[in-house]
This record gives structure tokens, sequence and C-alpha cells, in this order.
């Protein structure tokens, strides 16, 4: 198997820059379908994309990877998690069939606690567990826009917990969405439909409604699981430019769902519901310049057997750009979060106190400056004060030296930190022995320090590659001392990632993503942890070679074909083989407002395991109908 | 039906690596012209403008024959690169659509040809000295310079929130007798209108 990714990927990476069958050679290389987007789309498609600040995405010194509407239609997948596997260095995987794990760069385990997710700018991850419980953030798909990935920290621009990435879901502005979408399905694993409908409220002012269910089927065990889930999701997204050219987006969800453990009798059900409201102003100003304002509020309970979360969360930004003045660009903004929440303990896990309000406050400023006509050097820091450690500083240095109009040759050095969850600081749990392990309430962050370099060029007007390479060193790492949690583990990872985008015409794109991962950590010689537990535990969770090749056509006018074969490598401490998967999708366009594709899913094994413990299933080969009518 | 699908799997695994590779690698060579690798602000405003066909009508004495073209002229150098050849064979209003550049010099007298101008912003003194001359022509003019529609220009795109969005002038429409659909004249930011 093996081979044959190796040689598929030969074929098609070393293939001339020819196409069987090209239609319109002219096309080659464009972004966009010229010929097929209507003005409301167009009005819309924004030019630039985002580092807090506009910027062209193959300028911007960071390790940033792009998934399109387009490229998350074509995947045929249906839900956020899979759609994330489509990002070269991003490690995905199903623990049983509603429960993932997701990281970037390591540590990756349930509870992967460096990564931080936004959903149009709010954070979705738990401070209960650092963490974010990917089964219950859903987004509907037809929705999202684009998906943006930085991989490496973001800790300046997006405060702690952005220690080794940053993935960013921004949702379609309301005009963007008029009218009305129905997309359903069925398949060997799952039910879903999903729809929305949006309107004109006014002039200027669009909303959408949406709402989705699903159903999903349990993984396998031998003897049968009990991990099934279904959930019910609906919400709105309202966009409206005010007097002069101010913009305000309102949008908010409500959730409600159940999720099994693969054992029922063992471990019982998960519920999580929940809602959000989040309001986001924002004025450009005359000077090329702007400002924003952000207030989110976002309620969430967890019922799960070993415990319950009840959390109300509330968020406020605000955001500063500085129009360039001379060499100089600058922004700022102030941030501050507070979190409530009220634990329900179980015999087996309990949090003293059970009820805790928490608050983050935080500065952050940036300057972008030219040197030169092509380089520029942007230094930042963010300035946080929490309850748990008390103030963090996490500063970086980036360097981009803009080749030509595509290619740029970046680095950075940058320091992020973890802060302590309060499940780590407050846990209590008796021993069968009478005695207690608790949290270590008095810990540290963890902290990491970064070099990144890369470079993203344009190998021939076909070919576009990014290759980075970083070499990560850890301090303060969480280990167990006794009785309690302490700070005494750290070492470093290296690894590098490959990108690469080949439109041999626009009819055709082939998408090819490949990491390498090193992790060499060690406990502190004071530290009373077991290494085999802490250090290759911790390591051994993490595939040391992952690769995927897509491969994307449009045949015979209303036919689409997609081929995405992706290979990861093992898990040596969760016992999980390596394994190699691929989705297929064929669609046909019917006419401009149907399409019908038949997905496959997980193709080539039978079932294959992606996780390892206990309350684990496998991943069986799947396929589902899909339908999806505009209105 | 599993069984089905593994059945075509495992076919696949063996017989499909070469044929695919095959399908690849033996394609025909297109000569492709070296131009510049558009902006996506410009295959967006390339996209507009192919979308405005379908939202402007000209006069109907201007398409004499059914077999008339509809010329787009670029005029100054050609920042839509790739994006505005893409039109090229393309169809709307039931014509077909051609390309012309004028990336040298712009002689005004080619305004009898040519049904859709669009003007470079790097070069304003063309658009300055041509719009008088075009003004009752029935040409469709497309600019960005920020007096294009004092100027007497039709369609103005301008960068509002990192999107492209466009202005109308409908009082210079009508006086080349150009018919702006009003759902174009709703999307548009701003419509300046004589009456």
């Amino acid at each position: 198997m093996r081979a044959l990714i190796a040689g598929l990927l030969g074929c098609l990476l070393f293939t001339p820059a020819t196409v069987f069958g090209d239609e319109n050679p002219q096309l080659a290389g464009l972004d966009i379908d010229i010929t097929r987007l209507s003005i409301e789309e167009l009005l819309n498609v924004k030019i630039t994309s985002v580092s807090k600040r506009p910027e062209q995405i193959t300028h911007a010194p960071a390790a940033v990877y792009v998934l399109t509407s387009e490229d998350i239609r074509h995947s045929g997948v249906t839900s956020v998690p899979e759609v994330l596997r489509l990002v070269p260095g991003v490690h995905v995987a199903r623990i049983d069939a509603n429960k993932w794990a997701v990281s970037i760069r390591g540590f990756n385990g349930q509870t992967a606690n460096k990564l931080l997710v936004l959903i149009d700018g709010r954070s979705i991850y738990d401070p209960l567990f650092s963490g974010v419980l990917w089964e219950t953030k859903d987004v509907m798909l037809e929705n999202i826009e684009r998906i943006e990935v930085v991989r490496g920290p973001g800790g300046t621009l997006w405060g702690a917990n952005a220690v080794n990435g940053v993935i960013n879901i921004i949702t379609k502005n309301a005009r963007q969405t008029q009218g009305g979408l129905v997309a359903a399905g069925a398949g060997t694993e799952e039910r879903f439909i999903n729809w929305r409908y949006g309107y004109e409220l006014a002039e200027n002012h669009y909303i959408r409604v949406y709402g989705k269910g699903f159903e999903k089927d349990p993984g396998f065990v031998e003897g049968g699981a009990d991990d099934r889930s279904s959930m019910g999701q609906a919400g709105f997204r309202y966009d409206g430019t005010l007097t002069n050219s101010d913009t305000l987006m309102i949008r908010g969800d409500f959730y409600d769902g159940s999720f099994g453990y693969p054992d029922e009798a063992a471990r019982g059900e998960r519920e999580g519901k929940g809602g959000n409201l989040l309001g986001l102003w924002a004025r450009p100003l005359d000077n090329g310049g702007g400002m924003s304002a952000q207030m989110a509020y976002s309620h969430t309970e967890l019922d799960d057997p070993v415990l319950g979360e009840v959390r109300d969360t509330y968020d406020f930004e605000f955001q500063h750009d500085l129009p360039r003045i001379g060499d100089h660009e600058i922004i700022w903004g102030v941030t501050y979060r507070r979190t409530h929440d009220d634990i329900r303990s179980s015999s087996l896990l309990g949090l003293t106190p059970d009820h805790r309000t928490d608050s983050v406050t935080g500065l952050f400023v940036q300057d972008d400056i030219a040197l030169s006509r092509s380089v520029y050097l942007t230094v930042g820091s963010k300035f946080e004060s929490n309850d748990y450690t008390g103030s963090e500083v996490q500063p970086n240095i980036r360097l981009a030296w803009r080749i030509n109009s595509t290619d740029t040759f970046w680095a950075a050095v940058s320091r992020a930190v973890r802060t302590p969850s309060r499940l780590e600081s407050d846990f209590v749990i008796q021993m069968p022995d009478g005695s207690t392990f608790a949290g270590g309430g008095n810990m540290d962050s963890e902290e990491l320090v970064a070099y990144e370099t890369g470079v993203r060029f344009n190998l021939t007007k076909e070919l576009y590659m990014g290759v980075t390479a970083f070499y990560n060193e850890y301090d303060r790492l969480f280990t167990v001392e006794g009785s309690t949690l302490g700070n005494r583990a750290g070492g470093n990872t290296s690894g590098v990632e490959v990108a690469a985008v080949y439109v041999p015409a626009a009819s055709w794109k082939i998408s090819v993503g490949y990491s390498y991962l090193n992790m060499n950590l060690k406990l502190d010689r004071d530290s009373l942890d077991d290494p085999s537990t802490r250090i290759a535990g911790t390591e051994g969770q993490n595939p040391e070679h992952q690769a995927f090749v897509r491969l994307g056509t449009r045949l015979f006018k209303h036919y689409e074909l997609d081929v995405a074969v992706r290979y990861v490598d093992e898990l040596p401490a969760l016992n999980v083989p390596s394994y190699t998967v691929a989705d297929l999708r064929l669609a046909r366009r019917i006419n401009d407002n149907l399409e019908l594709s038949i997905v496959g899913q997980n193709l080539f094994e039978d079932r294959h395991f992606e996780w390892g413990g206990n309350q684990v299933t496998q991943v069986e080969d799947s396929m589902h109908i899909k339908i999806l009518y505009n209105f | 039906m599993r069984r089905l699908l593994l059945q075509t799997m495992s076919f696949s695994r063996r017989r499909l690596f070469f044929p695919v590779c095959l399908l690849l690698t033996a394609g025909n060579l297109v000569a492709q012209t070296p131009v510049i690798s558009p902006t996506i602000e410009y295959q967006v405003k390339a996209s507009l403008v192919f979308n405005f066909l379908h939202f402007v009508e000209w006069p109907e004495d201007i398409f004499k024959n059914a077999s008339d073209e509809i010329t787009i002229c670029m005029i100054g150098p050609n920042v839509y690169g790739r994006a505005l050849k893409v039109l090229e064979g393309e169809v709307a209003q039931g014509k077909r659509l051609t390309v012309r550049l004028h990336t040298e010099g712009w002689f005004p007298a080619l305004a009898e040809t040519c049904r859709v101008a669009i003007f470079a912003e790097q070069t304003p003194e063309a658009a300055e000295e041509t719009l008088p001359i075009l003004a009752d022509r029935s040409v469709l003019t497309i600019g960005e310079t920020s007096t294009f529609l004092s100027d007497g220009g039709i369609i103005k795109f301008k960068i509002v929130n990192e999107t492209v969005q466009f202005e109308i002038n409908h009082a210079m429409a009508k006086r080349a007798r150009l018919m702006v659909s009003s759902k174009l004249l709703r999307l548009a930011t701003n419509v300046i209108d004589g009456n």
C-alpha cells in the first residue's frame, strides 16, 4: 500500500504541466471560476486573507493553510474534524464514533490542550480542560467560507493556549447566502439534513437562519458498540452595513446532542447542549486603518457520568489597526474574558471548589515594519493576566522576505504558554487506598519557545509549494508528582511540513501534504513521574509521518470526481498501527440548483483503529448519498 | 453493499493505478502565453465584468448582424492578466466575446468597435482623454480611479472591507443609451442619477 501511495505521489508530482482533455488552458492558476460566480458571490469574495490584519496569504510570515468552501464541498465529509484531515500537519484521530483527538505538532489526546480553535473569532475551547469537545462544536459545513489553520504559536495575537497552532473557522457573510439551501444525505453510518434560508431584511441588512441534525451509528467493536450519537443545532447570522461604512455582524447558535460511549454499561453516555451569541462591530477608517469591537456570550452544559459542567463565558475584544505611518503599521487591542462554572462531581472525580469564576485580561500590540520594499519585520507581544499563574508575556518576532509577488521566505521566533486548566488546578480523586490525588493549585504555565522558518513559492505557474521547518523547545510541561501535579518535564520537538497545490487547469486541482514530527521529551531530574507513561506515552500518541494526496476534477461538464488518499503512521504508545485509507466522491450537477453525490469514506480497509485505550471503536469504511439543493 | 464496495476497491488498487498515471502524463501540450498571474482582486473584477454583460443592454442598432461580437477592450497595462483572456470565446446576450488589449497606445477611433472599455488604474490620463469621446457612443466604460465617474465613466470599482464593490453613473449610462438592469443598480453601492 505504501508503495502505491509513493508511486501515485510521484506520478502526480512529476507529471509535466499538461493535462488531458483540458477545455480551457487559460484558466490555469486562477483561484475562482470566472464565468460561474454570481455578482452577489463576487461582491463577498475577500481579496485578502487574515492575520488579524488582512494580508496576502502568500506573504504571511507563518505556516498558514487555508481550506476554502470549495475544498470542503469537494471533500464530501460531514464533520469539522474530518475536514481538518485535509490540512497538512494536522493529526486527526477518531476515538470513538463521535469523539475526536485533534492536534498540530504533537501532544495529541482527547483533551489535546495546545491548540486554539475559533469560530468567527470566538474561542470554543473549554477552560475546564483547555481542550475542544469537537463533538459538541458543530458548524454547518455549507455555511463555512474558509478555515484558516496556522501551525505554530499564535500567542502574540490570540493569547494563552495558542501554543502549537490556531484553527479559525470563518462562516459566510449572510449577504452571500441569500435564498435557500438543503443538503440531506443518508448512508451506511449516518443520516443528516442541513438547511438554511437567507433573505434581505432591508437594503444592506441581511440575515440567514439555519438548522441541522444528524444521527451517527456506532463504530466497530467485536460484539457491538454503543457509541451512537445524534444532535440538533440551529442558529442565525445577521450582517449589515450601518450609516457610513460601519458593519455589524450578529450570530448565534443553539445545540443539543447526545454522544454515546462504546461501552454504555460501563461508561454511560455524554450529553451536551448550549448556545452562544456574538456581535462584531467594525469601522474602516478613511486613512486605511480600522477599528473593531466584539462581544460574545456562551452557555454550555455538559453532562457526563464522570463529571458535569455548566459554564457561562463572556468575551470582549477591541482592536485598532492604525494606518501605515512611514514604515510602520501598528495593530493593538485589548481582550477580556470572564468565565463562570458549576461542576457536578462524581465518585470518580471531584473539583474543589465546585464553582469558580475566572477572568483573563490581555493587551496585545504588534508592529509590522517595512525594512525595505521587500523585507518586513513583525514584532509584537501579548501581555495577559490570569487567575491561575498571574501575568504572562508572549512575544514574537517574524521576518518576511517577499521575493516576488508569489514567493516568500519567512522565519520566526516566538514564545507561547499554556496556562493550567481548571481541572488540572482543582481536581480531587479519592484513591482506592484512601489517599487523595489532587490538582496542583500552584502550577506554572507550560512554556514553549518556537523557532520556525518556511518558504512558499511557485515552482511553475501551476505548482505552488510551501515548506516549513520548526524546532520547538518546551519547558515546565505538566507531570504527576506523587499525589499532585507539577511542572517537571521539558524537551524539544522538531519537524518538517510540506504542502503543494498543483492546478494544471481550472478543472483540475491536486493537493499534496506531508508532515514529519520528532518528539524528544524528558523528565526533570527531580521529577517523581514515570517516564514510560509521561514521556513515551505522550510522544507515542503522535504519528511520525503523515501524508495525503487529494485530486479533484470536473468531468464532462456536469460531473465532479474527487479522490483523497491519506496515510497516518503508527501510534506506538496506543498500539495503533499505521493505516492508509481513501475517500471518494462522485457528484453530478443536474442543473444550476441541484447536485447529487455519492461519497465513500475510509475505503481500502474494512475498518481501522485511529486511537487506542479502553473506550475506543474502530472506524469502518462507509458510504453515503447526498443531495444538495439551492432555491 | 459493503462487499460490493470492497470488491470494487480491491480491483481499483490493482488496475487503476497505471491508467490514472497514463491519463495524467499523456496529455497534449498546450502552448500558453506567458501572462502575469492575476491577483484574486483582478480575477473578481474580471468575473464582475462578465456578469455586467448580462445586466446591461446595448441599443439594437449597435449590433447590426447576428454574428456581431462583443469586444472588450483593455486600455493600459493588462493588470487583469489571464483573468480577462478567459472571457475570450464566452457568450453573453447571445454574442461571442472577444478581448483586445491596448497596452501600448490608445486610439480613440477604436471606440467604434469596443463595446466595453476597461481602463487601467495606472494610466488615468487615458481615461480623462477618452471618456468625453466615448460619452455618446454606447460603450460601457469601466474604471477604478477615484474620479472615474465624475470624469464621465459608467462603472467604477472600489475596495470596501477587503471586497470589490462598484458604483454606477446611471446618468452617463443613459446618455450612452445603455439599459442598466434594476438588479445591477440595486447591487451598486452608489448610483449617480442625472434626474
